[in-house]
């Protein structure tokens, strides 16, 4: 019974391990703003919106400013009016290029935090969004 | 006087945009690591490198946040980020430095096959250490393809990997970097 209860246990542990991830587009956004809005809350207070943000699934709207694609299908977008200050996103699936027309598209990913330092020769700064879908 | 006052404020101006001209960038740079032990490999990736060379001194920088690298198995991306990157004190890697004799080569048209040698400081973890990371740059019309691979031990960055995985994780993990960059405009 004990040995039975143990296997068990281990296939358990074993197969949660190598789950992968959930999907982006099933999940509840935990915040709903503008591509302007999340990009001014990182300048403003960088160590706050870590806390706030990160690791948290975000919606964000704004103007496609770049369009990364593979085999046709998009990977990432690049949203903002302003070429250094954006929302960088990559996909967790790929997207067709259809879904992505239009000027502005709305889009929920999990935010990894904002890339952007006043020391670098770049200048301004990305907020980050993985595994990211579209939302229609 | 106002005449005079104008005439430096373009100049200054003009010298910014031409100082930016100079150099080459992107925000999608490809970084990829892979751990390889007979027990198992682990490899992640992050499509959101930025990275800037200046022309004109041969001066180079890349970045990424810790939290951008993806990997195929959700606990694996948990373990990194929680337990052996700590990214939520330290979220960000950087290289600051400057390819040696970058302006010669430059003037060569980056003849094909020549490594050139990029020396600075790698900051991963919260610890900087003085690299010198090889570094390719190949012309491709107006854009010119950046790579680099390189290994990096997480001993160097007190990286501590617990017993119970050490012989899951290599000593030396190779590290791959890639980017098409072009010219910053601002």
């Amino acid at each position: 019974m004990k040995k039975a209860f143990a296997s068990i246990l281990i296939a358990g542990l074993l197969l949660f391990a190598s789950c992968g991830h959930d999907d982006t587009s099933n999940e509840e956004a935990a915040y709903t703003l503008t591509v302007e809005e999340v990009v001014n809350a990182f300048l403003e207070d960088e160590g706050a919106s870590n806390l706030k943000y990160n690791d948290l699934i975000i919606e964000v709207s704004g103007p496609v400013m770049e369009v990364i694609k593979e085999n046709g299908m998009i990977t990432g977008l690049k949203l903002s009016n302003d070429e250094f200050n954006i929302v960088n996103c990559t996909f967790q699936n790929p997207v067709e290029p259809a879904r992505a027309e239009g000027g502005s598209v709305t889009v929920k990913g999990i935010c990894s935090g904002f890339l952007g330092d006043a020391s670098s020769m770049l200048p301004g700064g990305t907020v980050e969004l993985k595994r990211a879908a579209i939302v229609d | 006087m106002k005449k005079g006052i104008i005439i430096a404020l373009l100049a200054l101006g003009l010298g910014q945009v031409a100082l930016a001209q100079n150099r080459y960038f992107t925000r999608d740079g490809h970084v990829e690591f892979f751990s390889e032990t007979p027990l198992e490999n682990i490899e992640a990736t992050n499509d959101k490198m930025t990275s800037v060379v200046d022309f004109e001194n041969g001066k180079f920088e890349f970045a990424v946040l810790i939290k951008s690298f993806e990997f195929e198995k959700a606990l694996m991306e948990e373990h990194f980020n929680e337990n052996y990157m700590e990214s939520n004190d330290f979220p960000k890697a950087s290289f600051v430095g400057e390819i040696e004799d970058f302006v010669g080569i430059r003037n060569s048209n980056f003849p094909p096959g020549v490594e050139m040698a990029a020396h600075g400081k790698l900051t991963i973890h919260g610890v900087t250490n003085d690299v010198v990371l090889p570094a390719i740059v190949t012309p491709d019309g107006d854009e010119y393809r950046l790579s680099s691979i390189f290994t990096v031990k997480p001993s160097d960055y007190d990286i501590e990997i617990p017993n119970t995985v050490r012989d899951n994780i290599a000593q030396e993990i190779k590290v791959t970097v890639s980017a098409v960059i072009v010219p910053l405009k601002k």
